[in-house]
């Protein structure tokens, strides 16, 4: 469904990513793990099309469509979705307004008329109760005065409500406490179905004790040195990143 | 709220609330004026008064205001300014606070775009203790637009117990917009809680991603903002929504926004 081949990304003349070949299929969960540095949340930025970041080489295609040609709003609409590692406050716009906006938009970008409002407040119920979203929540400004918990049940929130095709988390699990992670992974069980796909980007294992991934990458310096199984997750726990680390910096020098 | 529509009939005008006395007014003033507006306002003991004036008017033309302003005690005063369209509009407003347990309420909202300059300068002067001074002015400037605002709250040495809350925000759309910002404060007394401060900046980029990223517009994604920006202003002019919604919709008007 997602395909990218050889992607070289730099940020300010600096190479990040340097020949990524990744391809998602539907119905599956990956995770992309790696020591920090090593270009995972470039990586998230890059599919989302933040222009901070150059593409100098290679492509990223959704269902054959060159998302590299698009602008960030029309991959949404055409069905990708980034949590954020650290989600953006926008004070006095309302998490209602927002999501109204952001459906409508997607919804005229695909040709159809906007969501009727009684549609949109039976989803938005429905999706809150989905991530336990705290209802003092209700009527407040897009993450603005959010916990770290409460900032990450947001982003969840938001992509149960946008339904994505490819849904990227980036470091979701990092500033969660027990709890939150638990209603995080939950959240994001509940939503996988067999037209989509998750790409977790995690630094530790946690995350993926509740979200069991199909396929894990090791990405390290802008390559993926090493693809597995769940059972990566357990043996990089014991044994940590340094051999793999240490016959990179070897294969590449 | 009583609306002045003809601003020909307020060009040397006197604006009295009486004592326990409620005066809301509104000045529109829209289409062609070249004109400078003297205000004489006097707000008298425990008397509220709110005057709004909203400049819609055409865009080669110019308007002045002198306005001076008096507080009494434990009156409560509203003077708001809110600059949309016109070439020059200068607001001068000078607010002196004569009793004590007054609240005065200075908000202000300046939109110059294109060919527009907008000014507002105030000087308040605290002679009476335990009053409060609450200026909030935001500029958003886009083109070759010119925003100033000047501002100075000052405190008498007698007026102990004097708060004073004065802020001015702004946002810059254009690399040709220009916005001057002088928040000044002269304190004279020792037992007062008095602040100020300034920030001009453009539209936080960060956000302006993050709600692209959501399928929101680049242009939508920036009405939001600006929204929201503007909003704080409208939302504390009046308890006057009719009043306020006017406001919202010649604003949303001149910014092309749905």
């Amino acid at each position: 469904m997602l395909e990218i081949k050889d992607l070289h990304a730099s940020v300010n003349g600096k190479e990040i990513l340097k020949g990524i070949n990744l391809n998602i299929e539907k119905g599956k969960v990956y995770a992309i793990m790696g020591p920090n540095g090593s270009g995972k949340s470039t990586l998230a930025s890059v599919i989302a099309g933040n222009e901070v970041f150059d593409v100098t080489q290679g492509s990223i295609t959704l269902d054959g469509k060159d998302l590299l040609k698009l602008k960030p709003e029309e991959r949404a609409a055409e069905g990708v979705f980034l949590a954020f590692q650290y989600p953006v406050e926008i004070p006095g716009v309302s998490i209602n307004n927002f999501m109204k906006a952001a459906i409508n938009e997607q919804r005229k970008y695909r040709g159809q008329e906007p969501m009727p409002a009684p549609d949109f407040l039976k989803l938005i119920k429905e999706k809150k109760e989905l991530v336990a979203l705290d209802k003092k929540l209700d009527g407040r400004s897009v993450n603005q005065g959010f916990s770290g918990g409460e900032k990450k049940k947001l982003e969840v929130f938001q992509m149960a409500m946008l339904n994505p095709k490819v849904a990227v988390l980036d470091e979701t699990d990092s500033g969660l406490d027990i709890d939150a992670l638990r209603i995080v992974a939950e959240g994001v069980n509940k939503l996988k179905s067999e037209d989509n796909a998750f790409i977790i980007i995690t630094h530790y294992q946690r995350l993926l004790d509740y979200i069991t991934p199909d396929v894990v990458h090791v990405l390290y310096n802008g390559r993926i040195i090493k693809t597995g199984d769940r059972n990566l997750v357990l043996e990089l726990e014991k044994t940590g990143y340094d051999e793999l680390k240490k016959q990179a910096d070897e294969l590449y020098k | 709220m009583e609306y002045i529509n003809n601003i020909y009939d307020y060009q040397k005008a006197e604006i009295i609330a009486q004592p326990e006395q409620k005066t809301h007014r509104a000045i529109i003033a829209q289409g062609t004026v070249n004109q400078t507006i003297q205000l004489n306002v006097k707000a008298m003991e425990n008397s509220s008064l709110e005057l709004h004036i909203c400049n819609i008017i055409d865009n080669e033309d110019t308007i002045k205001y002198d306005i001076d302003v008096t507080a009494e005690e434990n009156s409560n005063v509203t003077l708001s300014v809110v600059s949309i369209k016109g070439k020059n509009v200068d607001v001068n407003i000078n607010v002196n606070i004569i009793g004590k347990n007054a609240e005065v309420n200075l908000p202000g909202l300046l939109l110059p775009s294109k060919n527009q300059s907008f000014t507002y300068h105030s000087n308040v002067i605290h002679k009476s203790g335990g009053s409060t001074t609450i200026q909030k002015v935001r500029t958003v400037a886009d083109d070759n637009g010119y925003g100033d605002f000047f501002g100075i709250i000052k405190v008498d040495p007698n007026a102990q117990k004097s708060v004073t809350e004065q802020v001015n925000n702004n946002i810059l759309l254009s690399t040709d917009a220009r916005i001057e910002s002088k928040p000044q404060l002269e304190i004279y007394a020792d037992d007062v809680k008095c602040s100020h401060g300034s920030t001009t900046g453009m539209l936080d980029q960060e956000a302006i991603f993050y709600m692209r990223s959501r399928g929101i517009s680049q242009k939508t994604a920036q009405n939001l903002l600006l929204e929201a920006f503007i909003n704080e202003v409208i939302e504390n002019l009046s308890q006057d929504n009719e009043y306020k919604d006017f406001v919202k919709d010649q604003i949303a008007n001149k910014l092309g926004m749905e």
